[in-house]
């Protein structure tokens, strides 16, 4: 399977239609510190509008993936399209079309909610005309109308990430990546966080998001089980339960790994 | 209080410490290179004042002048101006910094026992530079009109020329006939360095556990905090002891200062003041939150006044009194003049006890407060 | 520029900085405090040497001696020592700094024209402040001997003008009252603006790393560029406004006036800043946590400023560090804010200076941007 060449490149009809298709497409992508293979040989795609799952334990290579594929990270070997945009060479023009939170959520402490998510809108240049609009929309979305003068420091975690989801969508994105966002964060939230990332996929956001929670990727459309760089396992949840025939994915997941 | 546990924290404020290969280029290497610095560069005697002449009369006399100031190495001639506004432009463009104009008949008024005026113009900016420059310049020129003078009373038939001058000023100079700085700045060193090393490195050690978390995960265990405390403590006096000893050992081999009183109330004392200073660290790292608020305060605190209040280069006596009644409460005052005394005047305890005292004082506050706080703060 | 993405960067910034409530007041009193304590207690003035005075002889003309020294305005007789023990005492316990030892001859042999020779006893420690000693007492003693030598001879035509020679007629340029404040004031103004902008750019760099937002930040299209420019304006303001805090300080309570043109001055400082901002991206380029951050400014500032003649002036050092000196574009920015400060003089006079810090800073920033820009990537 070829990767589809360049934009303003004429390319065979069927890399075209696979362009079309795919939002992300991943070949053989690699990253080495040092002696330390920390992403191996990993390829995979992901359908326009799909919820991909990243699973694996930590260090299993989630987080370095995902940085090569924002352009945080160069890739040491292998190939990445996103958007339809090179992550070797077109890595701006990724960064115009995706939205990206970390574990970290990378809010403003000493700014407030409003301030947070302005500053956002105008670093990705949203229309002007609409920016307000969607301002309040983001503040509606994460559940913080009323408080949109409170510091970001004086938030719950749960309201933080939910700040921090909206400061990454606000210029809406087709393409959102998620980096284990809800790591510490309690139960209830993280459900009304999922029902957010629902909301974005309906509307025909891609997202990519990592967990190392098992009852997360069942939500997921495809997931990829990571483990030491390689992918172990990819497919539906469905999928992966039927043919390994286990109940749980964390069964599956212990059974490929263990290999 | 568990031993155990006070030796694991302080394996662990190693560990830390020495992983930090930067940090330890930085408390290692900034003895080192203060010393050099204050060693070979920073001084206020003067050398090489750079000077331009005006020389309208150009006689023996005048140059004989010149080969003096020239000769005693610390002026030097830059150049010879045709005129006033020549002359000026060299001061103004600070091409040289002093100016000295011999007019013309300036000899003949000498031999004929006239009054001859010379005038002098210096660049007043650097004031330090010029009180010293003028001084030595008006002793040159005093040597130089009483030989003049003696030569005089000779032809005219009184005898024991020398013996003219009614008084012979005899000065001697103790505990440093040299006059070398280095003997007074590297008690100044040491107590900066201990300062900035107890004080900040501490302040913010403690501060970045907090807002890593951390803390709450020592809290977390059965730790007591006085062992917390202690086991923070030490790794930094083994290094504060460490770079004294360094100081030492440079300022002896390198600079050939030679330490007049005991070496060990030297450490000793030196011990006090680091307890002092990390006390004072500790403290201060229970108010701050934020390591920027830390930084401000111990910088504010210890920094600053351990330098500029605590007579290591700038003499106490010539600051405003109440800037002198502030400095009584800063430690390093104390400090540098203990080391003063045993590095230059070999004074014991006899002399010392008083400042000791304070220094002890200044450590128990210290240590009391900086306990009862983290105390606190941990519960 | 109005809703740009640089537009917004530096509002953020501003936010921030203008809610540190703490900052703020460290901003406006830090110069203010930096200006107490270069005017009023960073001074070289050797004044009010405190003297005890030996005198074995105890007569009129032994008591006009002293006197000559308490009236001088340099020394102040703290104490008359009873033996040389007691004097020694004094010194050991730095009581005193110098003492004074009449023999009890004294006036005997003043009256015989017979030379006498007086001792002088001083505390070596402080060797500046010795030499300063050692110059007046010279002075004070050459004075008193021409007097003697006048009342003694002359009556005689021939020798008593031969007494005074030369007559040595100083004037002194630019700083009238020779006070280290009018020196030390405007290297305050190098000092801050140095210091502020340098250890403030990094830390609120290195914080962001530290809390991660440069990572949110760089995923965004975001261009190196702007993020540098948004972090430096704010804070190239601030210095500003220091700037003209100190200027005001300066001339109003120290009375150390503007002789010269404040527009050359502020745009030198913008010359300047090249210089500090540049050392501050470096820094935060090359460190990950605070403590990091501030151990390396202070490393690399503290022997810069030390050897910039902020304090110690550089024509004192050995030729081989004079050199080195040149490569510090502090030591340029001293002697412009000092010439326009003190000597009211422009770019005629400075150019030099300024064109060394124009390729120096240039170059310190130049690297900094280089290096910034890779490990952004």
């Amino acid at each position: 399977m070829g990767l589809p060449r360049r934009p303003d490149c004429i390319g065979t009809p069927r890399n075209d239609a696979l362009k079309m298709e795919n939002s992300i497409i991943v070949d053989n992508l690699t990253k080495k510190f040092g002696d330390f293979i920390a992403v191996n040989g990993v390829s995979f795609n992901v359908k326009k509008g799909e919820i991909f799952g990243f699973i694996g334990p930590n260090g299993a290579g989630k987080s370095t993936t995902i940085r090569m594929l924002c352009g945080l990270l160069e890739p040491t070997e292998g190939r990445g399209s996103v958007g339809g945009f090179d992550i070797s060479g077109e890595s701006e023009r990724i960064k115009e079309i995706i939205g990206y939170m970390s574990q970290k959520f990378s809010l403003y402490e000493d700014l407030t909610v409003y301030e947070n998510l302005d500053f956002y809108a105008g670093i990705y240049q949203t229309p002007i005309n609409t920016r307000k609009q969607k301002i309040e929309d983001m503040i509606g979305m994460a559940g913080l109308k009323g408080r949109e003068g409170e510091l970001a420091a004086n938030l719950s975690g749960g309201l933080k990430q939910r700040l921090a989801l909206g400061c990454a969508t606000v210029h809406e994105p087709k393409i959102l990546f998620l980096d284990e966002p809800t790591s510490g964060v309690d139960p209830i939230s993280r459900r009304n966080f999922w029902k957010l990332i629902y909301d974005l996929s309906v509307l025909g956001t891609t997202v990519l998001v990592t967990t190392h929670y098992m009852d997360e990727a069942e939500h997921c459309n495809n997931i990829a089980l990571i483990s030491d760089g390689k992918i172990a396992a990819m497919g539906s949840p469905t999928e992966l339960k039927t043919n390994f025939g286990k109940n749980t994915l964390e069964e599956v997941f212990i059974e490929v790994s263990s290999k | 209080m568990n031993r155990k546990r006070i030796i694991a924290i302080t394996k662990k404020e190693f560990l830390h410490a020495f992983r930090d290969r930067r940090m330890l280029v930085i408390i290692f290497a900034l003895p080192v290179v203060m010393l050099m610095l204050y060693g070979y560069a920073l001084t206020f005697d003067i050398r090489n004042i750079p000077t331009v002449i005006m020389d309208r009369d150009n006689k023996p006399i005048t140059r004989d002048i010149i080969k003096k100031l020239t000769g005693s190495g610390y002026f030097k001639i830059v150049g010879s101006a045709g005129d006033f506004k020549d002359e000026e432009s060299y001061l103004l463009s600070g091409r040289a910094r002093m100016a000295i104009n011999f007019d013309n008949g300036f000899s003949s008024k000498v031999l004929s026992g006239e009054k001859a005026p010379l005038q002098v113009i210096v660049d007043g900016a650097d004031a330090n530079t010029a009180v010293v420059s003028i001084g030595y310049l008006n002793s040159i020129l005093q040597e130089y009109s009483k030989k003049l003078l003696i030569k005089a009373f000779a032809s005219s038939g009184l005898s024991s020329a020398d013996d003219l001058m009614p008084i012979d000023a005899r000065p001697r100079v103790l505990y440093n006939p040299e006059l070398r700085s280095m003997h007074f700045l590297i008690p100044g060193l040491i107590s900066f360095i201990l300062m900035i090393l107890a004080a900040m490195i501490i302040s913010l050690t403690v501060v970045s556990e907090k807002t890593r978390g951390t803390m709450e995960q020592l809290i977390s265990t059965s730790i007591n905090p006085l062992e917390l405390m202690i086991g923070k403590m030490v790794p930094y006096v083994v290094i504060g002891l460490g770079d004294v000893l360094l100081c030492v050992i440079v300022g002896v081999f390198v600079f050939g200062v030679h330490i007049q009183g005991s070496l060990l109330l030297l450490f000793f004392e030196s011990l006090l003041f680091l307890f002092g200073s990390m006390g004072l660290g500790l403290a201060i790292s229970t108010t701050a939150n934020r390591q920027e608020d830390a930084l401000l305060m111990s910088s504010m605190v210890t920094f600053l006044p351990s330098m500029l209040l605590s007579g290591f280069v700038f003499p106490i006596n010539s600051m405003p009194g109440i800037i002198q009644w502030i400095s009584y409460l800063v430690p390093a005052r104390y400090f540098i003049n203990i080391l003063r005394g045993i590095f230059l005047k070999g004074i014991g305890l006899n002399y010392l006890w008083p400042d000791t005292l304070l220094l002890f004082v200044f450590a128990a506050v210290m240590l009391t407060i900086s306990a009862k706080r983290f105390k606190k703060r941990l519960e | 520029m109005p809703d740009s993405r640089l537009f917004h960067l530096i509002k953020k910034e501003f936010i921030q900085v203008l809610r540190e409530k703490r900052l703020l007041g460290i901003i406006i009193i830090a110069p203010i405090i930096q200006l107490i304590i270069f005017g009023y207690v960073a001074t070289t003035d050797v004044k009010n040497i405190s003297m005890a005075v030996l005198d074995q002889d105890r007569t009129v003309y032994s008591r006009q001696f002293v006197s000559e020294f308490g009236n001088s305005g340099y020394f102040e007789i703290k104490y008359y020592a009873n033996d040389l023990k007691e004097e020694r005492d004094l010194i050991d316990s730095g009581k005193i700094k110098v003492a004074l030892n009449i023999p009890s001859d004294f006036s005997e042999k003043l009256r015989s024209n017979i030379k006498v020779p007086v001792q002088f006893i001083l505390d070596g420690s402080d060797a500046n402040s010795t030499s300063i000693s050692l110059g007046y007492i010279n002075g004070i003693v050459f004075e008193y001997s021409t007097k003697e030598l006048q009342k003694r001879f002359g009556n005689i035509k021939d020798l008593s003008d031969k007494i005074n020679a030369i007559d040595v007629r100083t004037r002194v340029f630019y700083n009238q009252s020779l006070t280290s404040v009018n020196y030390m004031v405007p290297g305050v103004l190098a000092i801050l603006l140095m210091v502020l902008t340098a250890v403030l750019t990094s830390i609120t760099i290195v914080k962001e790393k530290e809390y991660g937002t440069l990572e949110q930040l760089i995923v965004t299209p975001i261009k190196p560029h702007e993020l540098m420019i948004g972090k430096m304006v704010p804070f190239i303001v601030l210095g500003f406004v220091d700037v003209l805090i100190v200027i005001f300080v300066a001339n109003f309570w120290f009375k150390v006036p503007l002789q010269g043109s404040i527009w050359l001055l502020l745009a030198l400082c913008l010359v300047f800043l090249l210089t500090s901002l540049g050392t501050g991206l470096y820094i935060s380029a090359l460190s990950h946590t605070m403590q990091q951050t501030i151990l390396s400014v202070i490393f690399v500032m503290l022997p810069s400023i030390l050897l910039s003649g902020f304090i110690f002036p550089i024509s004192n050092m050995p030729d081989v560090i004079q050199w080195a000196t040149l490569i510090i574009p502090m030591r340029y920015f001293l002697t412009i804010v000092r010439g326009i400060f003190l000597k009211g003089i422009g770019i005629e006079y400075l150019w030099m200076e300024t064109l060394a810090m124009l390729v120096l800073g240039g170059a310190i920033f130049a690297l900094a941007v280089k290096k910034f820009r890779k490990k952004l990537e």
